[in-house]
């Protein structure tokens, strides 16, 4: 009998164990630390009751673009020390995941109780308040600065529900030293474009050099090479596009994807384009093997890293985006890292001013001048170091801008015409019934799509 | 005693259970609720009812992903399979590289898959090492971007893949040679039998067992495979090497479509089942006992 207890006991606090180690520690206002990260052996919050400024804490910061280059390194130095000024023994403990998987983690966080107190995001405002993720901001200082073209990305039923860290843009960077050598400049027309990139190609250098090994590129390539002609057509295309006035099956597409074809039959993209990732392909055109690269507008900024880290050759970068054949072009501007607070962080006040710190003039501007991106505060000026981004900045100023087409059609429907611009660039040609299979998932899945505002 | 005996039992099997009923199948559970719901896994779930299972036969990828799928499993089975049979008689006969040769063909085994991939896609790459020595040999006709062309790439991956877990599979199969008695060789030998048929009478049925495991393991892997082609061509170009994990994953991850995703992932558990269930049926019976 005395031996059947000992067995029972034994087992109730296996089982207890057990139990204990599954269940979710909701008293640590810091949510459950990932436990690689660095700052977990400290995480144990000590808030006093009080909220004071002296009181000690670490808060969870989570990104996914926070990376080596200098001037994300000094973006976190830059919010740290502000942060200590405001809370001297706080400790900020960033929860960086580099890349896509971020937004996967993040989601399973979210869901489970366990997210950063303030977290990065981007394109899920809409879907975030709608299960009360997020927390109103609208009453915060720096929200009555937000410039109108960031201020919608945030606004959901009137209310704001995070800080966008400005807007970015992408297109066509070139090599202007090339350009010279052969005499080209910026064509003003698809066919001038066609030209050169022949030109480029007799010179024995590659035309555009694309990295599709990071998928994320193949999107951005094919929004900027559509984005001027579907405009140009119609500057409601897109909106037409989910309403189903127009098709992923019509001419429209299918001319941009016969354009694809040409440009890869002509041998103008890189041999190696569906075997190299973003920073080989950012590596082939600041050696000078490529003479243009299509990028987002951190581009300037990643390939000065290169001429300083790396020692290649410094030239001077130009910009332009894909005209159409008439001389349009409209530039895909998007809001850009969109930062909020999460509603079941128990450092609300200190998650609100951590935002403020990093909502503001002195920590966005070398952050934007770093990633060429649009500062997101009405009257904030910021200074371009590189001549790359004022061409870019007169592009933004002169043309049109807009969401990319993809802002318009489902996730699934995207993906199916990303793989069927990969299957171009290897070569093979792509089959109408691969617009068909896009069109199809567009329609079954547009209900999951959460329009850009107006 | 015997009720006694079953209670005590019971004591004993509560915590797996406990953990079985909350990790696999109320999870299990749910998911199948939410197959039949369009969701993106952060809104509520609209029900949709059989919908997504519809779709599967409607949609491309998913048909290609099948198809590679069951290309995978089927090299697998009759490539790999014999192939290891094969490597692990010779690897368990004496001889005196024997030991560093079995350490050699393991050795893929417990590398790193993500080491792996890079180095194997900077072998393979329009710019990599096989096409540097195919063009030293005068086959510049055959260099290609092996991973970047709809015609290579999948076969590339199996390749790939097969090379990768043989080792596993030797292991297994000389684990199951080394337990068959010599004697039962040396009494054949007397009796006149030649290598063949010794084999095939002596080695065979008795290496069924471990054939029946090795063969359901390879059928599996075959049909779960996720890993190489998710690292090295996230399933391009075009769908050409996408496989069914791979294409489940996407549609929850990269497409938002949480509800058509556990539909997939509950097809191919149903697939997986039911053909692991006939290759028992067929390789259990030809088991024999010593």
């Amino acid at each position: 009998m005395a031996k059947q207890k000992r067995l029972l006991i034994s087992l109730m606090l296996i089982v207890a164990v057990i139990m204990a180690g599954c269940s979710s520690n909701n008293n640590n206002g810091a949510g459950n630390a990932t436990e690689t990260s660095q700052a977990t052996s400290k995480a144990e919050p000590t808030v006093k009751a009080t909220g004071g400024s002296d009181e000690a804490f670490t808060i969870r910061l989570g990104g996914w673009f926070i990376d080596d280059r200098t001037f994300m390194q000094e973006f976190k130095a830059n919010v740290e020390k502000k942060y200590k000024e405001k809370y001297p023994n706080a400790t900020i403990q960033w929860d960086i995941l580099l890349g896509a998987t971020y937004f996967d983690r993040l989601k399973a966080e979210l869901a489970s109780n366990t997210a950063p107190d303030v977290f990065f995001h981007q394109n899920t405002v809409n879907q975030y308040a709608e299960v009360d993720y997020l927390v109103d901001l609208s009453d915060q200082p720096w929200v009555s600065q937000l410039s109108p073209g960031t201020r919608p990305a945030t606004t959901v039923n009137g209310k704001i529900f995070g800080g966008t860290l400005g807007l970015s843009g992408a297109g066509v960077w070139y090599n202007k030293q090339i350009f010279n050598d052969l005499g080209l400049a910026a064509p003003a027309t698809y066919a001038e474009f066609l030209a050169l990139c022949e030109q480029i190609k007799a010179a024995d250098k590659t035309p555009i050099v694309l990295g599709f090994k990071d998928t994320w590129t193949v999107g951005l390539f094919m929004s900027n090479f559509f984005s001027s002609v579907l405009n140009g057509i119609d500057p409601t295309f897109n909106k037409q596009l989910y309403d189903g006035e127009k098709s992923l099956e019509g001419e429209e597409i299918q001319a941009l994807l016969n354009k694809v074809q040409n440009l890869t039959e002509k041998g103008y993209f890189n041999k190696t384009a569906l075997s190299i990732d973003w920073p080989q392909s950012s590596d082939e055109f600041t050696s000078g093997n490529a003479a243009m690269i299509v990028q987002g507008a951190w581009l300037p900024g990643a390939a000065e890293e290169n001429f300083t880290k790396k020692g290649h050759s410094r030239f001077d970068i130009g910009y332009f985006e894909f005209p159409d054949d008439n001389g349009f072009y409209s530039i895909n501007l998007s809001p850009s890292e969109t930062l909020s607070l999460n509603a079941k962080s128990k450092l609300q006040q200190q998650g609100k001013d951590l935002i403020a710190i990093i909502m503001n003039e002195d920590i966005l501007g070398p952050y934007s001048v770093g990633n060429g991106s649009l500062p997101p505060l009405e009257g904030m000026n910021v200074t371009y170091s590189n001549t790359a981004m004022n061409e870019f900045l007169a592009a933004v100023n002169k043309g049109k801008t807009m969401y990319g087409f993809e802002a318009f059609i489902s996730s699934s429907a995207e993906t199916s015409l990303m793989e069927t611009m990969t299957k171009i660039v290897s070569g093979a040609k792509y089959s109408p019934a691969d617009l068909k299979d896009a069109q199809t998932k567009h329609e079954k899945d547009k209900a999951t799509r959460v329009l850009p505002p107006e | 005693m015997e009720r006694k005996w079953i209670g005590t039992a019971a004591l004993f099997v509560l915590p797996a259970l406990l953990l079985f009923i909350t990790f696999t199948y109320y999870p299990f559970i749910r998911s199948l609720y939410y197959s039949f719901t369009t969701w993106d896994s952060i809104r509520k779930p609209v029900f949709i009812g059989l919908d997504n299972y519809a779709f599967l036969f409607e949609d491309r990828k998913m048909i290609a992903a099948a198809m590679n799928t069951f290309k995978m499993a089927l090299f697998g089975l009759l490539i790999q399979n014999p192939l290891a049979i094969w490597i692990a008689v010779l690897l368990n006969r004496k001889f005196v590289t024997g030991y560093f040769l079995r350490a050699a063909v393991f050795f893929p085994v417990i590398m790193s898959l993500v080491v792996l991939s890079v180095v194997w896609s900077q072998i393979l790459s329009y710019e990599g090492t096989l096409n540097l020595v195919l063009n030293q040999l005068g086959l510049s006709g055959w260099v290609r971007d092996w991973l970047g062309e709809t015609n290579t790439v999948f076969i590339t991956i199996i390749l790939l893949t097969q090379w990768q877990g043989l080792g596993y599979c030797v292991i297994f199969y000389l684990a199951g040679l080394q337990s068959i008695p010599a004697d039962l060789y040396e009494a054949s030998r007397i009796d006149g039998a030649g290598a063949i048929q010794r084999f095939l009478k002596i080695t065979v049925p008795l290496l069924m067992p471990t054939i029946t495991i090795v063969t359901f393991l390879i059928i599996v892997g075959g049909l779960k495979l996720f890993d190489i082609p998710y690292i090295l061509t996230s399933g391009g170009p075009g769908t050409a090497s996408y496989t069914l994990a791979l294409a489940i994953y996407n549609a929850a991850f990269r497409e938002n479509n949480a509800g058509y995703s556990i539909a997939a992932g509950v097809v191919l558990m149903l697939i997986i089942m039911v053909i692991t269930f006939i290759q028992l049926q067929i390789t259990r019976r030809r088991e024999v006992e010593m």
